[in-house]
């Protein structure tokens, strides 16, 4: 019982992480249709860039995080910027130029950062709860809070400003959003640079749990991918939710699998996607493109 | 074929004949590192190629190609070290092995699409890794060393010279079925398939059956490249198939030119040497192939291969050259083209249809009979589109029946409805925008089973025959609905009015008994209109029904034999074209002016009809 | 569409061609090093991507080693030349670099500190007679029976035997958990440290495998903790291992963590923290800087090269370099069987201690154990 809590604990906490990765493709997706394969290293960029401020600059955690949201925005416009060509044309040559974007990122975080990578220390020096002799991590706590905040605070963005329900117009008819005066393009390029803003809160918070290299990337981005589908992609509750479901599948798969973990989670998530393929609250139709 | 320039058609031959040499001697002038590095490139370009006909070809993202690479390369060194069986037998298995888990990996491409479809597919890559670094069967992390020498009647294939024609004849012939594959039906379908799923299952295409080709072709050259790679490394670990190696693959496949057989050899050549040549400097390749990546799909999507044509070499031939619309001129093609069995009638009993507790349908009857051509009107929103889109089975209606010449076919999909002899056109046009009008044309006439392509391996012959005939038969067909003069174009390129003859005459092609006809007159000019009339007139007279939903009451009126008309999603009224205009609910429906009827202009459709076109639930 | 004549000519020309090249097989498979000139040694490692920091210690290691002999007139007054090929910790790679060295005339290899691509390059370098020494330290790379496969470090089964033994007996643990992965590492030391506690006749409470790129370990560390055992054994690369040790102190488990080499490291120390890391013993065929008196003299000649401390892997790398130039003095600049002979008649006193190879090509058949304190690796009780 207890080695179930604590699997669940542990699952949690990096579902939270996966959930604020999910939340960022969710938002890019349900705007302008485009799947970001990059967004992992987007987020692996943000980690980056968070640890550099932090540990090197020495400055707060929160506004390390800070800065590296605004890099990865910008660097998310750069990306919609250069696929904006294509944007409405061919779904597929998107998918596979954000790929191109993902590997030039991972290498260039190479170039900048070393391949060693680099362990970030947590800001949090307070010992961990203890309940019911569960011990729940004060960090995790945090991420788990901020996942949720960001969410509720994404939902409110959305449906009560402006620029939100513009973009929520868009992402329901881009045609009659420009028909009643809706900048699209830059609809789009707001969703892009917020989800590369996500990606880097993701990354961000991952660096003390985890370890900032340059595969992070690869890493989280599969798996918040995994949740935003599971999720029902586009939606934005429902990437809180696929992201919590990925972590604790996948916690529980490490503990009852062990090596072979990956290859139940990923055959598990196959099967999903086959009978549900719009998700646990999928709403809209199953290819938008 | 014969207005090619008698130079090109020289220069061809000698060109190859070019590089064949080149090929053979190729062994002659280097040394044993460059054969070595010529070794693995020409396994990954047999991979490349696999890639090129799942990606390009069927437009099927597939990021396991590595995974069918893998499966080939360990099943082999499995079979050969563990069971000792010789390396040809233990092939024979291996390849077996790749199919069934191209089928495996298939099997959700027949309910997601797109990035679904990546994202399963790099999950199912992933899967593999997993279980090659944990099973004790492929000996984990370790790998599997000490894979036989394959023997070849008393060739020494341990040398790396000689394994290189042996790696060249596979090659070779991999490349001229992969090009066999795409010049002739199969091919065709795929890419009328990857271009629009839903008018090629509308149009006889079994798409399920023509995706799951596609990854079991794709996975052929996975385990054939594995089976290679076996050979010459005789070594496998998990490292040998990452997703790293899958990206620099997919690499090559776009900056070759995923659409091109050649370009996708060509990509895999000239990044497997980039990636030789850069070896010092692995991190900065890397990113230069990323970016590479990038600027190919913004830049030159058709990658390599297409910057000729994008650079505007070669001939391209446009508005000047481009011809003129004939008239129709029916003759033997149509008639030929037209079912034998004649013309069928339709029945429609209470047919209702609700997206989302939104009623597009409800309780509709209508009746077709054989021969005639009966009008579908009412105002915008009135469930027109939808009422076609369940009688040509790409909606399931949610209550009520119908049936097709007296056969009933309500729970038949698109495919088994057109195979029954129901043709369709669509409002929006979807006339496949990769394939020439030839091509187009080409598809619809083809009535063979995407099943049946094992006669691509039993018997090409057959295959070559048939697709003779069905060449002549296009030529004549394309002629006689005045079009050949666009044969050789991609349709996007044509003017409206012609891009609507061309649809036309492909729904023709399938060779049906009931053409449903939406809204063809849309966007035609006074001329085309009547060309139209007349063209939908002799079709019917050689034998099919025709339904017509319309907008331009000045046609309906003077081409239907019968009028139906709907609203709000049901039939109001049913009759002459005389009867339903005096109809005193129909004049309502239309906000009580008559004569607003009658003076309904074609493009005055702006706003698409509820759940008009590309709504889901599309039946594939 | 061309036509049917136009190919006919096309195929004869070609088949014809094909007939007259087909008298003669292409090729020659080795390309012989020369007796005059510089002695050619390869190093090859991944000097890209996730294994490049490992990489790049064991090219200064051999480096180093080169420079060294080079200052004293080089081999039977010929100078030894290092070439640095990338991996890429990719086995495809590595065998197009072992056919490179194969032809560019190259005396022999330092390399690769992956098992997977010394896998691959195996049976080329092993046909073309070519000595090579690998940090790798999998099983599998002694049973490939070639000849001129040399370790230039202690096997798994070393390190695992060694610390299983200072646990067991000297410290009188009773209790054992393992944690290793199903990489090529992991599964070496997983194999190793079973069976040298089966021969104390002690099962572990707990065996389990998680995978390289797993980061949470909440299930298994829970699991270990009801078991309440002694000792943790951690059998995963540097940063992996950093992450369990991390998450089983927040879960409040107190045992001692165990394990072989990657423990050893500053990655490791800094991964875990280092309040959690104190206290870890390690299993190293290389203690410290300050050991011995050689080891002493290799950090100042490696911190005057290079400007950075030295540590494990640049003094493997640094002892199996020396030794094949001390073979090479032997044979006096001749490569193939003649050195590899002259590697195994060697009674080289290196970093790591006494060579020693036996016909497996293993080296060094002990370790010592250390132990992690205030952040640093310094020698057990």
């Amino acid at each position: 019982m207890q080695v179930t809590l604590q699997t669940l604990v542990g699952g949690l906490t990096l579902g939270a992480i996966y959930a604020l990765v999910a939340l960022g493709f969710s938002l890019v997706y349900r705007t302008m249709g485009l799947v970001n394969f990059a967004h992992g290293q987007v987020a692996m960029i943000g980690a980056f860039t968070m640890s550099t401020f932090y540990m090197t600059a020495k400055l707060p955690f929160v506004l390390a995080i800070g800065i590296a949201v605004v890099v990865t925005a910008v660097l998310g416009l750069v990306i919609e910027r250069v696929l904006r060509p294509l944007e409405g044309k061919d779904f597929d040559l998107m998918l596979i130029g954000t790929i191109g974007f993902g590997v030039m990122l991972e290498a260039l975080a190479v170039v900048v950062w070393g391949a060693t990578g680099r362990a970030v220390p947590s800001p949090l020096h307070t010992a961990p709860l203890s309940v019911a002799g569960l011990k729940i991590q004060t960090y995790s706590l945090l991420v788990l809070v901020v996942a949720l905040v960001t969410t509720a605070m994404l939902v409110g963005f959305l449906h009560r400003t402006r620029v939100g329900a513009a973009m929520q117009a868009v992402a329901m008819d881009p045609e009659a959003a420009t028909s009643v005066g809706i900048h699209v393009g830059r609809s789009n390029a707001i969703a892009f640079a917020i989800g590369a803003g996500l990606a880097a809160l993701a990354g961000g918070l991952a660096g003390p749990m985890l370890y900032v290299n340059a595969t992070l990337g690869s890493t989280i981005g599969i798996k918040g991918f995994a949740a935003a589908i599971l999720g029902g992609f586009g939606n934005i509750t429902g990437a809180i939710v696929g992201g919590l479901g990925i972590g604790v599948l996948d916690a529980f798969a490490a503990g009852r699998f062990g090596g072979y973990s990956d290859l139940v989670v990923f055959l598990l998530f196959a099967v999903l996607i086959m009978v549900r393929p719009t998700g646990i609250f999928g709403e809209r139709t199953v290819n938008r493109a | 074929m014969s207005r090619r320039p008698l130079t090109r058609s020289i220069a061809r031959p000698a060109l190859w004949v070019v590089v064949g040499v080149v090929l053979l001697a190729l062994p002659y002038t280097v040394g044993p590192y460059p054969i070595h590095v010529v070794d693995v490139t020409l396994v990954f370009a047999v991979l490349a190629i696999g890639l090129g006909m799942a990606l390009g070809l069927a437009g099927q993202i597939n990021l396991a190609q590595i995974a069918f690479f893998g499966i080939g390369a360990y099943v082999l060194a499995i079979v050969t070290t563990d069971a000792g069986w010789g390396f040809w037998a233990a092939a024979v298995v291996s390849l077996l092995a790749s199919v069934v888990a191209g089928l495996a990996v298939g099997v959700p491409a027949l309910r997601v699409q797109s990035h679904y479809l990546g994202i399963v597919t790099l999950g199912l890559a992933l899967a593999f890794t997993s279980w090659v670094t944990n099973s004790s069967v492929t000996q984990g992390a370790n790998g599997i060393s000490n894979i036989p020498v394959p023997p070849l009647l008393g060739v020494d294939l341990s040398s790396e010279y000689l394994y290189y024609y042996l790696e060249l004849v596979v090659f070779v012939a991999g490349l001229a079925f992969a090009l066999f594959v795409v010049r002739t039906r199969l091919g065709r379908r795929m890419r009328a398939m990857r271009d629009d799923a839903i008018a090629a299952g509308a149009l006889g295409a079994d798409v399920r059956v023509l995706r799951l080709l596609a990854f079991t072709v794709s996975s052929v050259y996975g385990g054939v490249a594995g089976i290679l790679y076996a050979g010459l490394i005789r070594y496998v670990s998990p490292d040998s198939f990452t997703i790293s190696t899958m990206f620099l693959l997919l690499a090559m496949v776009v900056i070759g030119g995923r659409q091109s057989i050649v370009g996708c050899v060509l990509g895999a050549v000239v990044l497997s040497l980039a990636r030789e040549w850069l070896t010092d400097f692995a991190t900065y390749a890397q990113l230069g192939y990323g970016l590479v990546v990038v600027l190919a799909v913004v830049f030159a999507p058709t990658g390599l291969a297409g910057l000729p044509a994008r650079l505007g070499l070669g001939r391209r031939r446009d508005g000047a050259e481009r011809g003129a619309l004939h008239d129709f001129v029916p003759g033997p093609a149509t008639a030929a083209a037209v079912s034998d069995a004649g013309p069928a009638d339709l029945q429609v009993e209470g047919i209702g249809k609700t997206f989302r507790g939104l009623r597009a349908l409800h309780e509709v009857r209508l009746s077709v009979p054989a021969g005639a051509i009966k009008g579908v009107v009412g105002p915008n929103g009135s469930g027109k589109t939808t009422l076609l889109n369940v009688v040509s089975g790409l909606y399931t209606p949610s209550t009520g029946e119908y049936a097709v010449g007296g056969v009933r076919a309500t729970a038949l999909g698109p495919t088994a409805l057109s195979r029954h002899g129901v043709a369709r056109t669509f409002q929006n046009l979807r006339l496949f925008a990769d394939l020439t009008v030839r091509d187009n044309v080409l598809f619809a006439l083809d009535r063979s089973r995407s099943a049946a392509s094992a006669e691509y391996l039993v018997w090409p012959v057959g295959v070559v025959r048939d697709e003779r005939r069905l060449r002549a038969e296009a030529e004549e067909l394309l002629a006689e609905f005045g079009i050949a003069d666009f044969a050789d174009l991609a349709p996007r390129s044509l003017p409206y009015g012609i891009q609507r003859r061309v649809e036309l005459a492909r729904a023709v092609a399938t060779g049906p008994r009931i053409l449903l006809l939406d809204e063809p007159a849309a966007g035609l000019n006074g001329q085309e209109v009547a060309q139209l009339a007349q063209i939908v007139r002799t079709i019917r007279d050689r034998g099919v029904t025709v339904v017509l939903v319309e907008h331009n009451m000045g046609l309906v009126m003077s081409l239907c034999d019968e009028v139906a008309v709907l609203a709000n999603g049901s039939v109001i009224a049913d009759g002459t074209p005389e009867q339903v205009v005096a109809d005193p609910a129909v004049v309502e429906a239309y906000l009580g002016d008559s004569s607003q009827l009658r003076d309904l202009v074609p493009d005055q459709r702006t706003i698409r009809e509820a759940a008009g076109d590309d709504a889901e639930e599309v039946r594939a | 569409m061309v036509t049917s004549r136009h190919w006919f000519v096309a195929l004869a020309t070609g088949s014809l061609l094909a007939a007259a090249t087909a008298c003669a097989a292409p090729g020659s498979d080795s390309g012989s090093s020369s007796s005059s000139g510089p002695i050619k040694i390869a190093v090859v490692d991944a000097q890209s991507g996730q294994l490049s920091s490992l990489g790049a210690w064991e090219l200064k290691g051999a480096k180093l080693a080169v420079q060294q002999v080079n200052a004293k007139g080089g081999i039977d007054g010929r100078k030894v030349k290092l070439s640095v090929f990338d991996d890429q910790g990719d086995p495809t790679t590595g065998t197009s670099i072992a056919r490179k060295i194969v032809s560019g005339g190259y005396t022999a290899m330092i390399g690769t500190a992956e098992s997977a691509v010394t896998q691959a390059m195996n049976p080329i370098l092993k046909s073309a007679k070519i000595p090579s020494i690998t940090s790798g330290q999998a099983t599998a790379i002694t049973e490939l029976g070639s000849p001129y496969q040399f370790l230039n470090g202690p096997t798994s089964a070393t390190y695992d035997n060694t610390l299983e033994e200072y646990l067991t007996k000297t410290k009188s643990f009773k209790t054992f958990a393992m944690i290793t992965n199903n990489g090529g590492y992991g599964v070496g030391e997983h194999d190793a440290f079973t069976a040298a506690l089966k021969a104390s006749g002690i099962e572990p409470v707990v065996n389990d495998v998680v995978t390289p790129d797993q980061k949470d370990f909440s299930a298994v560390l829970t699991k270990i903790r009801s078991k309440k055992p002694d000792v943790l054994f951690i059998g995963t690369e540097e940063v992996e291992a950093g992450l369990i040790a991390k998450q089983a102190r927040q879960l409040g488990l107190t045992a001692v963590f165990a394990g072989s080499a990657p423990l050893s490291t500053p990655v490791y120390v800094q991964t875990a923290g280092a309040d959690v890391a104190d206290g870890t013993l390690v299993s190293t065929p290389y203690l410290s800087n300050d050991a011995t008196e050689a080891s002493k003299a290799f950090a100042a000649a490696y911190q005057k090269a290079f400007g950075e401390t030295a540590e494990l892997h640049g003094a493997k790398s640094y002892d199996g370099t020396s030794i094949f130039l001390a073979a090479l003095k032997q044979t006096k600049g001749k490569g193939g069987l003649a050195m590899a002979d002259a590697v195994r008649a060697e009674k080289y006193d290196g970093l790591l201690g006494s060579f020693d190879f036996d016909d497996k090509g293993v080296g060094i058949h002990q370790t010592v154990i250390g132990v992690i304190s205030g952040g640093k690796l310094g020698p057990a009780s």
